[in-house]
This record gives structure tokens, sequence and C-alpha cells, in this order.
């Protein structure tokens, strides 16, 4: 990790001291992580991938204002959120109206399902939607902490809020979840399957 | 340690950031607290069901292209920074060289005119009309006598002309008010003339009829005697 970091910062100057292939390298590097955040944001490719390239092309625009080049992870998941978070905005109406569908709309019952494979992928699309029904300030604290494998200290410097607060988010983040899962009958069973 | 705490350092457990002395504290409280305990297993639980969420890889690589580096842009930007002294002084006389020569270069595209005259200073673009000659006070106080003067003939000549149509539209209803009355007093003439000479004709008829009654009463008589 520490090692990752470092190579971010060598790219980040090299970068800014012309050489635009290493911006490239960046790009390569972190686009994975960015697309998986943003789609676990979403749960839509195509929304991924725009806010993955807005992402980049806000770094590439903005990165000489960059004060820590060692903190370029931290610097990039800030930009990414906040275009999620733009994008919220844009189409709340429309996503909230979806979200509200999404409350009444699952009715598996995962223990009469005849096809185990059916049923486990049911499973997987319920679980997506549970996550989506989260408030977005612990939806994202979640989908950080749980996925992007990043530190309550690198999330609470991303966020600009306490620790405690973001550590707060994820217990009732976790706690809202569980609540979902008992509600709509998915246990353990539905993903034991393989 | 409230369970408050408790429920932070869980989430510092659960995710491998608590160190050794924390956690076999935080322990020990969790065995002291089954509600802890069981909310403990809960969150496990749900945190499991969250690693089978699967994710798509992006479709394709971006890449961002490197602008073009000559640019126009690019272009005026390095002659105007080669031009530019650096010295401030200089900076500002350069300032003011290059506004007294767009001046100059905007005033020759646009026929500027800068003119001196007793009034103070005259500006214009193209030709600028030389100013014309002005009166002087007792030629404005005659000419705005002559004006007065012939305002006030022009009111006598209107109010002569109003007064002369005037008469005329009175004459006009007099002559049209006597030949109404002679009018009328003709055909009253003639009413009565006519009034008359059908008495005479009565008059004239019950006469006849008088004399025819007598002429046969006359005889009658002359008959019965």
């Amino acid at each position: 990790m520490q090692h990752d970091k470092m190579e971010d910062a060598r790219l980040v100057q090299d970068f800014l001291g012309g050489n635009h292939q290493a911006f490239n390298t960046l790009v390569s590097r972190w686009q994975g992580k960015i697309h998986h955040f943003a789609y676990r944001y979403f749960a839509s490719s195509d929304d991924a991938a725009e806010i993955t390239q807005k992402t980049f092309i806000k770094a590439y625009q903005k990165l000489d204002t960059l004060d820590d080049v060692n903190k370029f992870s931290s610097w990039l998941y800030r930009i990414a959120n906040n275009l999620c978070l733009d994008e919220l905005k844009r189409v709340g109406r429309k996503r909230a109206t979806s979200y509200e569908t999404l409350k009444v709309a699952p009715q598996t019952e995962t223990a009469s399902s005849a096809d185990s494979n059916v049923l486990r992928n049911e499973g997987l699309v319920l679980l997506h939607k549970a996550l989506l029904q989260l408030p977005n300030d612990q939806r994202v604290v979640v989908i950080m902490k749980e996925y992007e494998g990043l530190t309550f200290p690198e999330i609470a410097e991303i966020l600009d809020e306490p620790i405690n607060t973001v550590k707060s988010r994820m217990y009732y983040g976790l706690r809202a979840l569980k609540k979902t899962f008992d509600s709509w009958n998915i246990n353990k069973e539905v993903f034991n399957y393989e | 340690m409230n369970k408050e705490q408790a429920r932070l350092l869980l989430m510092d457990y659960m995710y491998g950031e608590l160190d050794e002395a924390k956690k076999s504290e935080l322990l020990d409280f969790i065995d002291q607290h089954d509600d802890l305990k069981q909310e403990f297993e809960e969150l496990t639980e749900t945190q499991s069901f969250l690693h089978h969420l699967p994710v798509q890889d992006p479709a394709e690589q971006l890449v961002i292209m490197e602008p073009t580096k000559a640019s126009s842009e690019g272009f005026w930007q390095n002659i105007l920074t080669a031009l530019t002294p650096r010295n401030a002084f200089a900076q500002a006389g350069f300032g003011v060289a290059v506004l007294a020569f767009v001046f100059i270069v905007t005033g020759a595209l646009t026929g500027l005119n800068v003119s001196y005259t007793d009034a103070g200073v005259q500006l214009g673009f193209g030709v600028i009309p030389s100013a014309e000659k002005t009166f002087s006070a007792a030629q404005v106080e005659q000419i705005v006598q002559q004006i007065q003067r012939d305002n006030v003939a022009l009111v006598q000549q209107v109010v002569a002309d109003a007064q002369e149509q005037q008469n005329i539209q009175l004459e006009e209803t007099f002559a049209s008010f006597a030949s109404y009355l002679e009018s009328q007093r003709t055909n009253d003439l003639q009413l009565i003339s006519s009034g008359l000479e059908d008495l005479k004709e009565n008059t004239f008829t019950r006469f006849q009829q008088n004399e025819q009654v007598l002429g046969e009463i006359i005889q009658t008589v002359s008959y019965g005697n």
C-alpha cells in the first residue's frame, strides 16, 4: 500500500513536470477502482463509466492544485464522491422515485425457489438494491470501507468528517442493511450455494 | 467504556483496525453485555453478505490525449511573453506604449479627429463639420422681438379671420331665418286666401239655396191663394 502511494506520488510529480504519459499510467492504475466505486454507488455501468471519465478529466485539469502528492488517492476519491453527489442532485427526483419503488418491489421468496442458481442471482440483485437504499452518507462509507478497503482515517480525510462520525455511519449503515436483509428474507443460504 | 464507545470500537475491530490492548478491553466489555454480543454477530453476518456483491469492470481503458502544443493561443502567449520586459518600470512604459499604439491604430482605422477650438477639445469620427456661427445677445433680442411681432400679427390676423367668418355665418343665419319667415308668411296668406275663397263660395251657395227656398215658398203661397 505504501509502495503504491509512493508510485502514485512519483507519477503525479512526473506529470506536473511535463510527462503527459505519467497521467495515463495513473489512469490505468486507478480507473478500475474508481469505476468499481461508482458502480457500487449507482449500480449502473453507464453511470459508473460516466463518473469515472469525469473524475479523470477533472483530475487532469486540477492536478496542479493537489497540495500533497502523497494524498493523490484520497484526492481522487474525493473528486469521484463529489461527482457522484452532483449526479444524485442532478437526477435526484428520478433516483428517489426508483428507491421508493425498491422498498416495496423485491418479492423474492428465497426459500421456495426451485433453482438455486437463480435464487443466488436474485439474492445478489437484492443485495445491490439493499445497498442502494442506504442514505448517501452511510452508503459511501460502507462502499469505501467494505469494497475499496480504505481505512477509517482515510475515509474521514476523503469526506472531510471526524473519524468517529465515519465509524458511526458505518455502524448505522450495517444495521440498516441487516434490517433490510431481514425484511427481504435474505440469509446466508442465498450466498452459500456454489 | 460505554456502549456507544464500544460500538465505534466494534467497527475498528471488525475491520482489523483495533490494537491488541483495546481489542481485549472491547471483547471483555462485549462479553458482559448480551445485547452487544447479539449486535456483533448480526453485523458480522451482514458484513459477510456484502462480500458477495459482484462488480463490473470498466468496458474500456480510458486514455487522456495530450493537448496539441502548437495551438494559436500558445503561440500568441509566447510572443507576448517574449516582448514583455522583465523590469517593472519598463513594463509600465511598455504598457503605455502599447496603449498609445492601440489608440493611434484605432484612430486611424475609425477616422478619429481631434480638434481644438475656443470652446475646448472636439472629438469625432470622420469629417467634422465646422461649427456654425453663433448670435450675439442683441441679435438674439432682435430675433425674439421680431418673432413676437410676427406672433402678434399672426394672432390678429387669425382673430380678424375668425370675426369675419363669424359675421358671415351670422348673416347667413339671419338670411336663412328671414327666408323662413317670408316663406311662412306666404303660406299663411295663401291659407287665409284659400279660407276666404271657401267662405265666399259657401256663402254664395247658401244664398242661392235661400233664394231657391224662398222662391218655392212664394210659389207655394201663390198657388194656395
